[in-house]
């Protein structure tokens, strides 16, 4: 049956994925909902909850408000948190009640500009999507608002573009990726905020970590030339030390699929017979290799073990619960947007 | 904070601050429905929802180490639109247990906001799972945060869910009460429980059943004792449908209070009003000598820390405990006799909001001097390491209940904690898998 979990808990909804793209941007996020998903996302899905500042708060919608359709008390709302936080745009973040009663987003945004005189983001993520969907559409958003002035491009300058503790598992991962590159990195919402957004058309090339950066680097491309392409140049120490005798070996990656397809190559680099990567997350055809799979249910995860004829299987050690006649190794590759474990805290 | 503080003489009652959006604190000890629901022995839950909501139910049961008793099925955006939600549950569920190893005596079934404002016919799909599994108790359960100012809240409704199962017996047993609404299993050393015991009166709790069969006993008790007003709702249904008895002895923290409610329940019991003097002296006694170590340190309670926070404030600040702060968003219909008092005996007594947006930043400054917070939410907003981790009264009660409160403000001051460690578990007393 669709839709069906036994074994493996659900995984980050893209109303999280919204929060975490624009977690560090000092906007004002105001989640459409009664509280119930703030505290998820907050909660489970945002590592940087306890020790970052950042200005995520519950619209507190009751059933009145959604029945009588009171879009003009949740922008008084806004409006007076922004006397507080004084936040240089503001974000509306969908839910699955504004799905179902079919907010008028559109117009919020323009009643909820009209009044706090800042840019405002309306993402229509419904909940029912995965994070990667929502930190897509949040990343291209943010860069379409705010990446509009064509500067002179710098010399040896990379705009990073996707990362999130969502998909990189750290809260230090926009370190680790910027110090992966010998250039000067931004990394766009893990230590590179809104000045560095504002300037990106300055960035000789831009680099997408994750398919959440692929939209954002392609709107760059389209309205100011920047090349760019699909890499994660950072994974950790411990995984490829975990992963350095898997010669020979026939090996089934699962994660989202840039960091999945950046360890095929260092494990045939390396000697691995074949590699394989699946992920219940969204792709790019150019990364897709003939043995790649798109999962859906979580007994597809199974068929696909079971299929490659994997010896080895990587992936958030989550993935076992729906593996249980596997008799291969596992490697454990967390994933935050799955388990909700960080490398730090291993 | 101060600029969003109002002194208690100048705080409206019941809410004290106007409504905005709304920051919700890191702390995670109070409980949700997920840890409400497995307090059902052999109850299996089962969510129909979409996946923001269920990520946060499925990861609360993991982190509880029980996964073993949650199943879910996730909503799909064309599930909003395609008239499939009453299939969704009935096959959803149905595909479900056919797969446990083993069936459930009862299952819980909740769906969310999205089933509600799509107009689904849940009654319908109840009395169709029932059809098909006749030897399983259906109890319709439902995570509606949106109803929070309707009707019963979704904690209410949770509560009296939780009971539905209970069915009528036909003699009720006239030597045996229950007590209703508490998540934790109350601390048998009060004297409430040696006095029933030394009037050979069972009580029986949820929080103690160890088996279903255990759990349905409670349908036999003559009477349902409540101690906090979210319980009220589970006790007049239990009392409409099968003639149980229901009294709301409300936790407090005044020795009159505490005495009045002893009067009732004995009036109801048809005994004589019990001589707890001894119990009382101990605990002022407890009291006085948590101050004497104590003294005038500054003292601020948040309401997640028990049901009556302002009952809790009014005994120590009449011991002499310098308390300075209350953080609390609205109040309930019974505090406002301890609002009164407070307003008119100690008017500069501070009221802060949790949920105000200013809060989000509230917390960014060490506090320089020592406070000694009781509760989670006083604890982070104070950045304050001598902190009683008290949340929703932990089962204490009446005069034990305050002398086990004294002893532990005077190990707070005395012991420091890890607040992030502490305050990062979910569910208070529930296990934890991090």
């Amino acid at each position: 049956m669709k839709g069906f979990l036994k074994r493996l808990s659900p995984f980050a909804p893209d109303n999280s994925g919204v929060v975490s793209a624009l977690f560090e941007f000092g906007g004002l996020i105001a989640v459409c909902d009664a509280g119930g998903c703030t505290g998820n996302v907050c909660g489970f899905d945002e590592p940087r909850w306890f020790t970052m500042r950042s200005a995520v708060f519950s619209t507190g919608m009751r059933d009145m408000d959604a029945i009588l359709g009171r879009d003009h008390l949740l922008v008084d709302k806004i409006v007076s948190a922004q006397e507080t936080v004084k936040a240089p745009f503001a974000v509306l973040v969908g839910t699955p009640v504004p799905a179902v009663i079919a907010t008028d987003f559109k117009a919020l945004r323009r009643m909820a500009e009209k009044r706090t005189q800042v840019p405002v983001l309306t993402i229509e993520s419904t909940g029912v999507n995965y994070y990667d969907k929502g930190a897509s559409k949040a990343f291209e958003m943010l860069f379409d608002t705010f990446a509009v002035e064509n500067l002179p491009v710098e010399k040896d300058s990379v705009g990073i573009l996707g990362a999130t503790p969502l998909d990189f598992s750290s809260c230090q991962a926009g370190k680790f990726l910027a110090d992966s590159i010998d250039k000067k990195a931004y990394v766009y919402g893990m230590g590179a905020g809104l000045e560095a957004v504002k300037h990106a058309s300055a960035n000789e090339r831009n680099i997408a970590v994750s398919p959440s950066g692929v939209a954002a680097a392609r709107l760059l491309e389209k309205r100011f030339g920047t090349p760019w392409k699909m890499a994660s140049p950072w994974l950790p120490e411990e995984l490829l030390k975990n992963c350095s005798s898997l010669a020979g070996k026939k090996v089934l990656i699962i994660h989202q699929q840039f960091a999945a397809a950046a360890l095929r190559e260092k494990l045939l680099a390396a000697g691995a017979d074949d590699v394989a990567c699946a992920t219940f997350f969204m792709t790019e055809k150019s990364l897709t290799a003939p043995h790649d799979r798109t999962l859906k249910e979580e007994e597809d995860l199974a068929k696909a073990v079971e299929e490659f004829k994997a010896d080895v299987v990587i992936g958030d050690r989550m993935f076992k619960k729906v593996l249980p006649d596997f008799q291969g190794g596992f490697i454990d590759f967390p994933h935050f947007a799955v388990s909700g474990r960080l490398w730090e805290n291993l | 904070m101060e600029n969003l503080t109002v002194p208690i003489s100048k705080a409206a009652f019941p809410q004290p601050f106007p409504g905005g959006l709304e920051f919700n604190a890191p702390a995670r000890g109070m409980w949700n429905i997920v840890h409400t629901g497995m307090l059902l022995p052999e109850a299996h839950q089962i969510f129909i929802c979409a996946r923001g909501c269920l990520r946060g139910v499925i990861l609360t049961a993991a982190e509880m180490n029980a996964m073993d008793r949650m199943s879910w099925v996730g909503i799909e955006e064309r599930d909003f639109y395609d008239n499939s939600m009453e299939e969704n549950v009935i096959e959803g569920v149905t595909e479900i247990l056919h797969k446990l190893p083993k069936k459930p005596p009862v299952v819980l079934v909740f769906i969310s906001c999205v089933q509600l404002f799509a107009g689904m016919d849940f009654p319908e799909c109840i009395r169709e799972l029932s059809r098909r599994f006749p030897g399983i108790f259906f109890v319709d359960c439902y995570m509606n945060p949106t109803m929070r100012k309707s009707g019963l809240t979704p904690d209410q409704l949770m509560r009296r869910q939780l009971f539905l199962p209970l069915q009528e017996t036909a003699q009720l047993e006239m030597n045996a009460v229950n007590l209703l609404g508490s998540d934790f299993a109350a601390d048998r050393n009060c004297e409430l429980f040696l006095w029933l015991e030394k009037n050979r009166i069972i009580c029986r709790e949820i929080t103690r059943c160890t088996s279903y069969e255990s759990y349905l006993d409670m349908g036999k008790s003559f009477l349902n004792m409540t101690w906090i007003p979210q319980a009220a709702p589970a006790a007049e249904a239990l009392e409409n449908r099968l003639g149980q008895k229901h009294l709301h002895l409300p936790i407090c923290y005044s020795e009159r209070e505490i005495g009045e409610n002893y009067a009732a329940l004995a009036q109801a019991l048809d005994l004589p009003v019990p001589d707890f003097s001894e119990e009382r002296s101990k605990a002022q006694k407890a009291l006085d000598e948590a101050f004497s170590v104590i003294g005038t340190t500054p003292v601020v309670i948040d309401y997640t820390a028990t049901p009556r926070v302002l009952s809790l404030a009014r005994r120590l600040l009449e011991t002499g405990f310098n308390v300075e702060r209350i953080f609390a968003d609205v109040f309930i219909p019974g505090d406002k006799e301890d609002f009164e008092f407070l307003k008119k005996n100690f008017p500069e007594l501070q009221i802060t909001p949790t949920l105000h947006v200013k809060m989000r930043f509230a917390n960014e400054k060490k506090t320089s001097s020592k406070v000694l917070a009781v509760g989670q939410k006083a604890a982070f907003f104070t950045n304050t390491p001598n902190f009683v981790d008290l949340v929703w009264g932990r089962g204490f009660y009446g005069h034990h209940g305050v002398a086990a409160v004294a002893g532990l403000l005077r190990e707070a001051w005395q012991t420091p904690k890890d607040i992030k460690k502490v305050i990062s578990h979910k569910g208070w007393g529930c296990e934890s898998c991090l």
